[in-house]
């Protein structure tokens, strides 16, 4: 039979055995994680330079235009030939890439709205700009970035999956690659089954209550 | 009674479309101004103009003493509490905290909503959230309180009661007070002179002595 049946894709994966899967399921989280933090450390640090400088903004929008044309399979590749196949860093920066216009785009959009509303607040206080950006504008952003992060870290764990599969990484993507070239289908169905289980526990558990507890701050 | 806002032949334009016509007004230390006149006739463009947040095209304006604007649409951090909101204004304007806070818990008194600073924007109605940012003006301790249209949205009850309030914070501080709004009756009850704007562009159409 092609597709194998629950019962051996269960099988299969008590043959993995908790120790491997654990191993795994962590390489990809924080693959997952790490490239997500630095895609959120490059979104803000780019839209605080936009909003304190306005000649940062046209640099900001081109540079979210490139980010969201080029495929990560493109960047997968390019890692890879540059920091090699047994590298960890490749899966890190897939992920980064293919979560930063996500989250910068919505970051614009945040700050945009944010700013309007803010700025007859911040001229009846005589807030500078850097006052207004503290208290006003990053704080409001925590929801708009609470809902985008939910979509991105959704994102992050599949694109690491398959950056994964590029390299050596021993993540969940490593791991259902090597079945599929043993031939090992339960395999391929197990690792399948682990991450679909682990995105919607990461979701279930963690993303979604972070979002619903900021969407009240949501103007 | 010494002046403490003179304006003298203000024009403002938003581009082509000239919305205050050679205003000329003043108004003395501790009077309560009500300006009145039909929707979109440029009685909160003024308003912003005195506050100093919109720039104007020509004439005088001199304000002898400090300013709080109280907005139209309520404009509070729905992040913080109220009490939150109204400490961070007196922070931005490095007002010590213990002075805010004093300022804060005697005016609140007399607004009625002490027992609503705890509460964030989402959960207060929107009078108590207007009170809020009334407060975040006054914790800024000015000399003028301008107000526009405080009263919209509000039923007559709680309308008559916010008047007696307002009337209370004036002479707890001797504020002026100016208040914009389209009701003429809403402003009498508070208002020591009336003004009339025209039709856009404004104009001073008549001026009513109340008190």
């Amino acid at each position: 039979m092609l597709i194998p049946s629950p019962t051996s894709t269960y099988e299969a994966i008590t043959r993995i055995g908790t120790d491997k899967i654990l191993r795994a399921v962590t390489t990809t989280l924080t693959n997952s994680l790490l490239g997500y933090l630095l895609g959120l450390i490059g979104s803000l640090a780019l839209v605080i330079g936009a909003y304190l400088n306005k000649h940062i903004e046209a640099l900001v929008n081109a540079t979210n235009t490139f980010a969201q044309s080029v495929s990560v399979l493109v960047w997968a590749i390019i890692f890879i030939m540059i920091f090699g196949v047994t590298s960890r860093k490749p899966p890190i920066l897939v992920v980064a890439a293919a979560t930063f216009p996500i989250l910068l785009s919505s970051l614009i959009g945040a700050v945009r709205s944010l700013d309007e509303k803010f700025s007859l607040l911040a001229k009846m206080l005589g807030a500078s700009k850097l006052q207004e950006l503290f208290y006003f504008i990053l704080p409001g952003t925590v929801s708009y970035l609470a809902a985008a992060s939910r979509a991105a870290i959704g994102i992050a764990l599949r694109i690491s999956v398959v950056a994964e599969a590029f390299g050596a990484s021993g993540g969940v993507g490593y791991w259902l690659v090597y079945s599929y070239d043993i031939g090992f289908k339960e395999g391929v169905f197990a690792w399948a089954s682990i991450l679909i289980i682990l995105m919607i526990a990461v979701d279930m558990l963690i993303l979604r209550p972070i979002e619903r507890w900021t969407m009240k701050w949501r103007l | 009674m010494e002046t403490i806002i003179r304006v003298r032949n203000l024009v403002k334009r938003y581009r082509e479309d000239l919305v205050l016509d050679h205003i000329t007004l003043e108004v003395r230390r501790g009077e309560s101004i009500g300006i009145v006149g039909p929707n979109g006739a440029g009685k909160s463009t003024f308003l912003r103009v005195l506050a100093g947040i919109e720039p104007y095209d020509s004439g005088t304006v001199e304000v002898d003493g400090s300013i709080g604007f109280v907005p139209q649409e309520t404009i509070l951090l729905p992040w913080r509490t109220l009490k939150g909101n109204i400490l961070l204004a007196a922070k931005i304007r490095g007002i010590e905290r213990y002075v805010a806070e004093r300022i804060l818990e005697e005016n609140a008194e007399i607004l009625a909503i002490s027992g609503y600073l705890d509460m964030y924007p989402s959960q207060v109605s929107g009078g108590t959230a207007r009170k809020a940012q009334i407060l975040m003006a006054l914790v800024l301790d000015p000399d003028i309180l301008l107000l526009d249209e405080p009263f919209t949205g509000l039923d007559m009850e709680t309308i008559e009661s916010f008047q007696a309030q307002i009337k209370e914070l004036k002479e707890a501080h001797n504020l002026t007070i100016i208040t914009v709004s389209h009701m003429m009756d809403e402003l009498m009850e508070i208002s020591d002179r009336l003004i009339m704007f025209t039709h856009k562009p404004a104009r001073i159409k008549r001026i009513l002595q109340v008190k």
